[in-house]
């Protein structure tokens, strides 16, 4: 369960271009459900998935993770319950150039420093849940945009995390491709695992299997 | 001034080390003055962010500190033709009042760098920075030594002279000066401390061993080890070093890095550097056992600490044992020069 | 600990991986940093072969050299000063040499000649005859070799540099001027052997009588002295002696010889690396430039790695593996270079400004002389600049913010 109370983030403080991307957030979710955060773009939705995600740190207030407060625990510790606890999937396929599938699936796994053989097999266990396993060697310039974001989802699973967050997953998705990523998302769902999806897509925050939608305006929540 | 590659090699890692420290201390006392872990502000996310810069930064001083220790003897060592006397580093470092002293200082920077790397290995295993005060205001500790070490070092190396051929005479120049330089090293009668060397070496062999099993006599063991170095380096110039050139009269702790000894002293000194810095380090964390963030793991790092610098102590010892038992050299009776 | 090993290596792949993915963008880095370490390289290389040639040859000199100052210049020697030197204590022989220098006005050069010592002229037989001081060990050079060719009054043995300036060979006949406007014709015995060109490159031996004859010095007068010791703890000693008994002589030791040449030799290495200083300078700024002027590519890599769990440590300790990679090779490559550049092709790259300090250059081989020393030194003048210009850099590029992957919604 995530708990975020009073939460805050300022960009350029003190600065006259300062701007408060998110106003006293308090928000709680929870576990094994799927939640979406819907709004207009520039309404806080992505500071607020970060947050969320221990990518970054608020302005103010507090974080708690199963109960662990982790507002201001240093960079390295949040990496460390990030890798193990969350699977971020992007906008953007987001994978790296001129490597391998298979390499940019076991990216995150690197700094565990985890025996090549063992994570290798994950890795393709991964890919070929997801059909893409013929493609584990091909570079990722080659592969079609579903191809691609299905890499994308094979990577945060990589470390096995119970959260996983995705930030406006079918943007540049057609429809087809969209429902299978929905498809995706239940399974996720069946196997227990808590879902955080950020999106503006009718698509999305109106299927069925989503439990709970949160409204975000100008870095508050409405409702 | 001597205008050779190797004294211009040494001056620049000397000039960089400084600045790198300097630059280290800057963003230090930055820290230590807006530190506040409970402020999510971007100053704060700015300095904790620093930490990395500091760190790494030290982390090449520690290095760069190792490598320039070795390049001053070598040096030295290689400038001894230009002095009328000196046989070896250990004449040229006697050439003015600076060289000496810049190598203790060298030698003494090295391990506080290498104690504040401990100390900030011990630091990042905590969730809250429970050392940073201390670890920062240890920076600002070391700080005027790197720099006092710089300016000795400019100051020695500016200093020197060659003594070439002068116009009008010759030899009489070389006649008057050849007491000026003292090249051999004062040393300890080689029998009776190669009996302290042992035993010395075994109280703190079973103390760290014991440390290490019990969790007891911990600042012990770190007083020890400090003694063993003193005591290691003092043997090296009376016994060791006799046992490696074989001959016996040159006391030259030195030389031992030579080619000519196929850099053995490389793997001695590494062996000792090592041994006082992990041993040092215990004794420099202990008192922090009981912060809370560090329970979980730092009485786990100290063991490691004394283990490593129990191995250390011990390769050492061995490697010791082996050149005098290998060397040809047999001191049956002590001789006195 | 295998976990920690596991995770450098991984990250060391990833590196090789990504260096090669950008390799126009370090291949430019890499080619300046090869030249950078390798000019440096080949100039110490080259002072410190020539260092050693030279103490090499030094070795062989004579203990003690005694000249005769007048007025603080060197004046011709009286033979009757011989007697008194020998007559010393622990002086083991007393040798006189008569040798001198030439201009020739038609090559605008320099030539030194000299009477070889009594004892290699008179051994006709010889087939080569070595000549080497007494106290020469095993590793002293040989000044000259004589390639059984045998001087005799009216005759001239030439080094080679001569020998090729001038464009003659044995039995061809070589006019001089002598002290009083006369022309004195001499025949070429022979050539000295290319072995030991670096001392012997302008070196003319002639007679005794001959070498009289063309400078016109009588004979109670020689150039200069050798003297020989017994024992070499009384060199010093013996040489006070000399200037006690003798005060306008000027004793020189070789070793003092030794220290000059040193010091004159280390000061020449000194001096280019001061002037290549710059160039290094110039390649820091490069290398601080490249390292921080990240392109958006890789800007966004960065991110992604940081976004999907990578720490900020783990970053630099990937740009750290990635300049120990791109150090490394540029500092073996260029050392390698350097060393076929100066011991192969004899310094193709330096002869120019070489040559240009005398007509007489001396074409030789110099004997590989690297020591661990030379290698250190390069590597503090070369990768540790490097290295510190670009922490800063990769600092600045590992704290990107992990979020930014994120906000990432274009190509």
């Amino acid at each position: 369960m995530i708990e975020l109370v009073n939460v805050k983030k300022v960009f350029n403080a003190g600065n006259p271009s300062e701007f408060s991307a998110l106003n006293s957030v308090n928000l709680r979710i929870a576990e094994n459900q799927v939640t979406v955060l819907k709004g207009p773009s520039g309404s806080g939705k992505t500071t607020l998935l970060s947050i969320v995600g221990c990518m970054s740190r608020p302005s103010a207030g507090r974080v708690k993770l199963q109960g662990r407060e982790i507002t201001s625990l240093p960079e390295r510790f949040l990496t460390d319950i990030r890798r193990k606890t969350f699977g971020f999937i992007f906008q953007q396929p987001n994978l790296i150039k001129g490597i391998s599938v298979l390499d940019n699936v076991m990216l995150p796994a690197y700094p565990l420093g985890e025996k090549r053989s063992h994570l290798k097999i994950k890795a393709m266990n991964g890919l070929s849940e997801l059909n893409i396993a013929n493609k584990a060697a091909s570079k990722v310039e080659w592969l079609s945009g579903g191809e691609a974001q299905r890499a994308s989802i094979v990577r945060a699973l990589i470390n096995d995390p119970h959260i996983i967050i995705a930030d406006e997953p079918t943007a540049h998705l057609d429809t087809k491709l969209s429902y299978r990523f929905m498809e995706i998302i239940e399974k996720f769902k069946a196997e227990g695992k808590t879902v955080i999806i950020t999106s503006h897509d009718p698509l999305v925050y109106e299927s069925s299997m989503v439990d709970r939608v949160v409204n975000l305006r100008d870095g508050q929540i409405e409702g | 001034m001597i205008l050779h590659p190797t004294v211009i090699a040494n001056l620049l890692a000397a000039y960089i080390g400084s600045g790198m420290v300097l630059y280290a201390v800057f963003y230090g006392v930055q820290i230590l003055r807006h530190w506040d872990i409970q402020s999510g502000h971007e100053l704060q996310l700015v300095l904790e962010r620093k930490t990395y810069l500091i760190s790494t930064l030290l982390s090449y001083v520690f290095g760069l500190q190792l490598l320039s220790l070795f390049l001053y003897i070598f040096t030295a060592d290689s400038l001894t033709p230009l002095f009328v006397g000196a046989m070896c580093a250990a004449g040229t470092l006697n050439v003015d009042g600076f060289g000496y002293p810049t190598l203790v200082l060298k030698i003494f920077s090295f391990i506080l760098a290498g104690l504040w790397l401990v100390l900030n290995y011990a630091d990042n295993q905590g969730y809250d920075y429970p050392l940073i005060k201390k670890k920062y205001l240890l920076l600002a500790f070391i700080a005027p030594f790197i720099i006092l070490e710089t300016i000795l070092e400019s100051a020695y190396f500016l200093n020197m002279e060659a003594d070439v051929i002068t116009s009008c005479c010759g030899s009489l120049f070389s006649s008057e000066r050849v007491t000026g330089i003292g090249s051999e090293i004062a040393s300890m009668p080689a029998l009776p401390m190669m009996w302290i060397f042992y035993s010395a070496m075994s109280g703190t062999l079973l103390c760290g061993i014991f440390f290490y099993l019990k969790g007891l006599g911990g600042y012990l063991y770190a007083a020890l080890s400090l003694l063993m170095f003193l005591v290691s380096l003092v043997s090296i110039v009376s016994f060791i070093s006799l046992y490696i050139y074989e001959l016996p009269t040159h006391h030259c702790p030195f030389c031992i890095i030579m080619e000519d000894y196929s850099y053995i002293g490389y793997l001695l000194y590494m062996l000792l550097f090592g041994a006082v810095v992990s041993g040092l380090g215990v004794g420099a964390l202990l008192p922090f056992r009981q912060v809370e963030s560090l329970q979980a793991m730092l009485g786990g790092f100290i063991r490691k600490l004394a283990l490593a610098s129990v191995i250390l102590y011990a390769a050492f010892t061995a490697l010791v044992s082996y050149e005098i038992v290998s060397s040809s050299l047999v001191i049956a009776y002590e001789v006195v020069y | 600990m295998r976990n920690w090993i596991e995770k450098q290596r991984y990250i060391i792949d990833f590196t090789i991986s990504s260096l090669l993915r950008r390799k126009v963008k370090n291949f430019g880095l890499l080619a300046l940093y090869t030249l950078i370490v390798f000019i440096l390289a080949s100039t110490m290389f080259f002072t410190y072969a020539i260092k050693k040639e030279a103490s090499l040859i030094l070795k062989g000199a004579p203990e003690i050299v005694v000249q005769k100052i007048v007025a603080g210049r060197h004046d011709l020697f009286p033979a009757s000063y011989i007697e008194t030197i020998k007559s010393i204590r622990g002086v083991a022989s007393v040798e006189s040499r008569l040798w001198g220098y030439y201009y020739d006005s038609l090559v605008s050069a320099n030539y030194t000649l000299l009477t070889p010592p009594s004892s290699d002229a008179a051994k006709p037989s010889a087939k080569t005859t070595v000549v080497e001081s007494e106290s020469g060990g095993q590793s002293a050079r040989p000044l000259y070799e004589l390639n059984g060719a045998v001087l005799e009054p009216g005759t001239l043995i030439i080094g080679n540099g001569v020998a090729r300036l001038r464009n003659i060979g044995k039995d061809d006949y070589m006019p001089f001027r002598a002290f009083d406007g006369k022309v004195m014709n001499f025949r070429i015995a022979g050539v000295l052997s290319s072995q030991s060109e670096l001392v012997s490159s302008d070196l003319m031996l002639i007679t005794g009588e001959d070498f009289r004859k063309l400078f016109g010095i009588d004979q109670s007068h020689v150039t200069d002295l050798t003297v020989a010791v017994n024992n070499p703890s009384e060199v010093e000693m013996v040489a006070s002696k000399i200037k006690k008994h003798l005060p306008d002589a000027r004793p020189i030791i070789r070793d003092e010889i030794l220290r000059t040449y040193d010091s004159i030799f280390n000061w020449r290495g000194g001096m280019m690396i001061v002037i290549f200083s710059a160039a290094v300078l110039a390649f820091v700024i490069f290398a601080w430039d490249k390292a921080s002027g990240l392109s958006a590519g890789e800007r966004r890599e960065i991110g992604i790695l940081k976004a999907v769990g990578w720490e900020t440590s783990d970053v630099i300790q990937m740009k750290f593996w990635e300049g120990a990679v791109v150090s490394l090779t540029a500092f073996f490559s260029g050392v390698i270079l350097a060393y076929v550049h100066v011991f192969f092709t004899g310094s193709i790259v330096f002869e120019p400004a070489l040559k240009g300090w005398s007509s007489l250059y001396p074409n030789f081989e110099l004997t590989p002389f690297v020591n661990l020393e030379q290698l250190t030194t390069l590597f503090f003048l070369t990768v540790v600049p490097y290295t510190v210009a670009t922490i800063v850099p990769i600092w600045r590029a590992a704290t990107i913010d992990p979020d930014s992957a994120m906000r990432f919604t274009g190509e």
